[in-house]
Formats: C-alpha cells, structure tokens, sequence
C-alpha cells in the first residue's frame, strides 16, 4: 500500500523557481507519468520524493506520513528509484550491485542471508539477467545497466517505484522492456518520462509540467491532445488513435506542414 | 562474496597469515648478523616463557639483536603496512576515486611541514626525542581537520569539495615548508628532512609500538564492521540516500579516523608512499571490491608487503641501509604501470 501527497513543493535555486506550488496525490497501484519539456522540472520533483534534494516550501507524505519526519532508511523501505544514470568509478559485480538492494533491510553489521541472494537472484531473473551476475558491471551496455539497477530497486521490496527517466538513452526495445517489467509488478510508480507514446501506453495519469507548475492532470485519453501538446511543447502533432485503442501521437515537423 | 565463497575467504585470510608470520620470521633472520633460525626461535621462546622486561640488561647479543633491533622494526613495519593499506582502501571510498591513497587530503603536506618546522626551527623539541615524528603527526592530523572545515563552509562538504580543499591546503602547505627551508640555510638539516621524508623503520621501539598497534587494529577492524556503508559510499551519496542511508557524517567520521592512522604511521615511520595506493587496487583484482573481504585481505598484504620491502631494505645494499621509501617507490612504480596495461583490470575506468 503506497499513497503519495505532495502538498504545494517550491523549489528554487537561488532566484530561479524551479517548482511552484506543486501539488499532486498518487494513489496506491497506480502508474503516474510526469511530462513535460526539458527544464520543467520533473527531475527536480522526483528528486524531492526520493530526498536527494529537500524542498524549500511545502511537504510531501508517504501514507501520510510526513517524509522529513522519517529516517532516509525508513523512506527507503517504502520507495525504490531508478536514476537516470549509474556511473560507478570502482568495479562491482552485477550480483554484489543487485545485492545493495538489501541495505535498508539490513543493520550496520549484519550479514547477507541465503534469502537477501534468493532475492537478488529473483529480480535479475525478472529483468532477464540472472546469467550476469557474476560479471563487472561497468562492462554492461547501457541498457543491461539499466535493468541492472531495476533489479536492485526490485531487490529492494518496496511499495512503490520512483522511475527518473529511467529509459533515457535505451533503445526501443529495452524502454518498452523496462517498462513493461515495471507495470507488471502492481506497486505504485511514479515516473517521469520523455516519450509521450511510451507515457500514453503505460501510466493511468498523466501529470504535465511547464515552468515548475502543473499544467494538466488526466489520463492520456484526456490529457493527450493535439492542442495541449503543442502548448505545452510547441510542436505540432497528430493524435492516432489505434484499433486496439491505444494511442499513438506523431509528430509533425515544420517541411511537412509547409508541404 | 561473488567472488569467493566464505571457506575460501577464511582459507585465504588462514594462507595470508601464514605468509606474513613467515615473512616476519624471514626477516628476523636477515642483516648485517645472520642468525640462524633455531637461535631465533630458541631467544623468542625464552623470552615469551620468562617473566623478564625485554631490555633488562645481559641478556646476550642474540636476544638484543632479535628482540631490541629487529622485532620491533618488523612489527612497526606490520603495523605501519596495514595501517597504510586500509586508510588507502578508506579514503579511496571517501572521495570516490580510485586514485586517491592515504596521504590525498594534503595530510602528506601537512606532515612534511610539521617535521620541517620541527627539524629546522626546532619547534616543539620540548616534546622528547621523537618530536619531530610528533610534529608530523601534528601536522598531518590538522591538516585533516582543517580539510573537513573548510569543506563544510558554505554547505554540506562532498567528495569533490573535500579533494579540492585538500589539493588547496596541501598547496599552502608545502609552500610554508619551502619558505622555511628556503631561508635556514641549514645543510644538514635539510638532509634530514629528506631523509626522514624517504620514510624508515629504524626508529622503531616497542614503547611506541605499544600505543601505535592497538590503534591501527583497533581502527581497522571498526571499518571492517563499516563494510556495507563503505560499499555504498563508492556508489555515490545520491544512491546511499535512495537506498535508506545519509552519508555525510560517516564520510566525516571515516576521515577522522583514517587520518589518525596515518598521522601515527607518519609519526613512526616517516613517509612512506604507495603502499595505501596499491595495495587496494592488487587486493581489489584478487577479491573484488566488495569492502568485506577487501579490508581485511588489504591489512594482511600491506603488512606483509611492508615486511618483505623492509628486510629487503637491509640486504640489497651490502653493509648500508636503503631507505625503504626508495625501494617501495622502485618496486610500486612498475607494478602499477603493469595493473595499468593489463586488461582486466579497469581501475574502475570502465570497459
């Protein structure tokens, strides 16, 4: 069970506001998706979920509880992330990576169980790399990273999932991958994505971001219109809708609307 | 334990201790004075089975060669190799950069000013004989606090800001020491801060062993208990922080405490290079980087690597006594070109 609130979040480095008045509720099991242009703030505000950045004004509230009140180890029970990018300067294995996962669970001295690696090796067989996991992590390519740290947040067995553009870089194949592992796990997930396509296939709702504030709130159905895309991006589109329902959003460049 | 399963850990801590007791043995019986090993066993078990203080006169010159010259030298160079080696692996996970070794946070600067002040202008001689090794240790322990300060103005310090203050003070450092040796117009006491500055091990006495050995294993073992936190601190605070932990005041608190490793090496040994940067990255190659098996393995080599560089010390040149900071550097140079080139070590640089 995971609801998040995030009651008016402001956050501004030094005169620049880059969130304001940001207020949202995440309800239990749903996939929510952040849209919006570079720059809108959809990182910062994921990043005042998962603490790595504190807000300057307002609160946020896992079951609501307020988030500043609990230890980061209590947070990290109740939510996992997938970063944009891992870089690590030393050489892990895959497997002692994944392992990290277990952390929150753990006290300072106390040793991996034959279950803390039962766990580890579970989620790398979800993300389809069980036979990595001896390998060094740096070796991977981008996309097995990717999955990689996936698996370590699953290791983490949490509530809910804070995705930070998780699928940038990755080719088609591995978003939709990442994606589809994502959904099939019934937690909470919150996300900020940069494909509106990819947005549209797998959130329920949709929040979209402009300059620090919310400019919209619905599902993709509602939300995924020729007229707000263009408001809220400045470019022009076609929304398609497929037999299967699903939506497809095309993009229409500027030779193509001269033409 | 991706690497290892944990009766081939205990098997390979089990070897390595063997390894250094040997290495310990061999080098009692080296030097000027060859002793045979059946002397050397027979004066360390007289004294262990009598009731005598160690330096209590008479004791013949077998028990004073092993006993007063060369145990207590071996051991210090134990010591002083272990102590190296993990605050080596513990500032590596401190400022997240595999390039870092013990003397990073400018506490090599910082000890080289306190031994030059102490050697040309004479302060602190009031101290007793080792006063130069305490204003090293001086030395070298305030610049580490003065690196934490300074990192922690104007926001929380991280790995960045603490090197860069490091890199800063060690620069305002070394220019003080140059200022001072540039106006003494001291010959021999310059000499002897560039010899002290090649590090040695001949100071070595069992009182300060006393003092110095609880603490470095001491220490050492509390950062084996921190395995995990050290585990994440290579992963970046951001990560710690997702992952239920705030590193900022064990990164604090691990300085600290390494530095006070390695003012207290500085203080018996003088400066002693490379093994607290290679040490780590050999370890690393041979046992992953995971900190629970690499700190423990990391004190036992350094210990060893410093006993063996020792005694080598003592043989290589006939009749004369190399200081070791000059063989380490001659034997460290090398190995590190040659992790460098091979393969599968990445340094953690990637591919």
């Amino acid at each position: 069970m995971m609801n998040i609130r995030a009651d008016s979040i402001g956050v501004s480095f030094g005169s620049r506001t880059v969130l304001d008045d940001v207020s949202m509720a995440i309800h239990d099991n749903r996939t929510v998706g952040l849209i919006g242009p570079n720059g809108s703030g959809k990182s910062t505000f994921l990043k005042c979920v998962y603490r790595v950045l504190k807000p300057d004004a307002g609160k946020i509230y896992l079951n609501d509880r307020a988030l500043d009140e609990m230890s980061f180890r209590e947070s990290a029970l109740q939510l996992a992330v997938v970063a944009q990018h891992n870089f690590y300067s030393f050489d892990f294995s895959v497997l002692e990576i994944v392992l990290m996962g277990r952390s929150p669970h753990k006290k300072m001295m106390e040793r991996n169980t034959a279950e803390d690696y039962e766990k580890a090796r579970a989620a790398l067989r979800i993300v389809g790399l069980e036979m990595f996991e001896e390998r060094n992590f740096s070796t991977l390519s981008g996309g097995e990273q990717q999955r990689v740290i996936l698996a370590r947040a699953l290791t983490q067995d949490t509530p809910c999932l804070v995705l930070d553009e998780p699928t940038n870089h990755l080719d088609i194949k591995y978003q939709l991958e990442i994606m589809d592992i994502v959904k099939s796990l019934g937690i909470t997930v919150v996300t900020a994505i940069h494909d509106l396509n990819i947005a549209a296939m797998y959130c329920d709702t949709i929040v979209a971001l402009k300059e620090g504030k919310i400019v919209g709130v619905g599902t993709p159905e509602e939300l995924l219109t020729e007229a707000f895309i263009y408001e809220l991006y400045e470019v022009r589109s076609s929304i398609r809708r497929l037999p299967s329902g699903q939506i497809h959003v095309v993009y229409l460049p500027r030779h193509s609307q001269e033409a | 334990m991706s690497k290892l399963n944990r009766i081939n850990f205990a098997f390979f801590m089990l070897m390595l201790l063997v390894l250094l007791v040997l290495t310990l043995s061999w080098g009692l019986g080296i030097g000027t004075v060859k002793l045979p090993l059946s002397q050397i066993y027979e004066s360390i078990v007289d004294q262990l089975t009598h009731d005598i203080p160690i330096d209590a006169p008479g004791r013949g010159p077998v028990h004073d060669i092993v006993w007063l010259l060369r145990f207590p030298r071996l051991v210090l160079a134990a010591i002083v190799g272990c102590g190296l080696a993990v605050s080596g692996v513990i500032m590596q996970a401190i400022v997240k950069n595999p390039l870092a070794d013990p003397y990073i946070l400018g506490i090599s600067s910082g000890a080289s000013l306190g031994a030059t002040a102490a050697i040309l202008l004479g302060i602190g001689a009031a101290l007793g004989e080792n006063f130069v090794g305490i204003a090293a240790f001086l030395g070298a322990f305030g610049i580490s606090l003065a690196v934490l300060f300074i990192s922690n103005m104007g926001g929380r310090s991280s790995s960045i800001k603490l090197l860069l203050a490091g890199m800063a003070l060690s620069a305002v450092c070394s220019s003080f020491s140059s200022f001072i040796v540039y106006f003494a117009n001291d010959k021999e006491g310059i000499q002897s801060i560039t010899y002290w500055l090649m590090g040695s091990m001949a100071g070595a006495t069992w009182n300060t062993i006393y003092v110095i050995g609880p603490i470095v294993v001491a220490v050492a073992l509390f950062f084996w208990t921190q395995s995990r936190m050290l585990n994440l601190m290579l992963l970046g605070d951001e990560t710690a922080i997702t992952l239920g932990t705030d590193l900022h005041w064990y990164r604090q608190l691990y300085l600290l405490l390494s530095s006070v490793i390695v003012g207290f090496a500085v203080y018996s040994a003088g400066m002693i290079g490379f093994v607290g940067l290679i040490v780590p990255h050999v370890v690393r190659m041979l046992v992953g980087t995971d900190h629970k098996h690499l700190l423990p393995v990391a004190a036992l080599v350094g210990a060893i690597f410093l006993v063996l560089a020792d005694g080598l010390c003592r043989i290589i040149i006939p009749r004369t006594e190399l200081p070791i900071g000059i063989l380490i550097s001659l034997i460290g140079g090398p190995c590190f070109v040659y992790l460098m080139v091979k393969k599968t070590y990445g340094f953690g640089g990637g591919q």
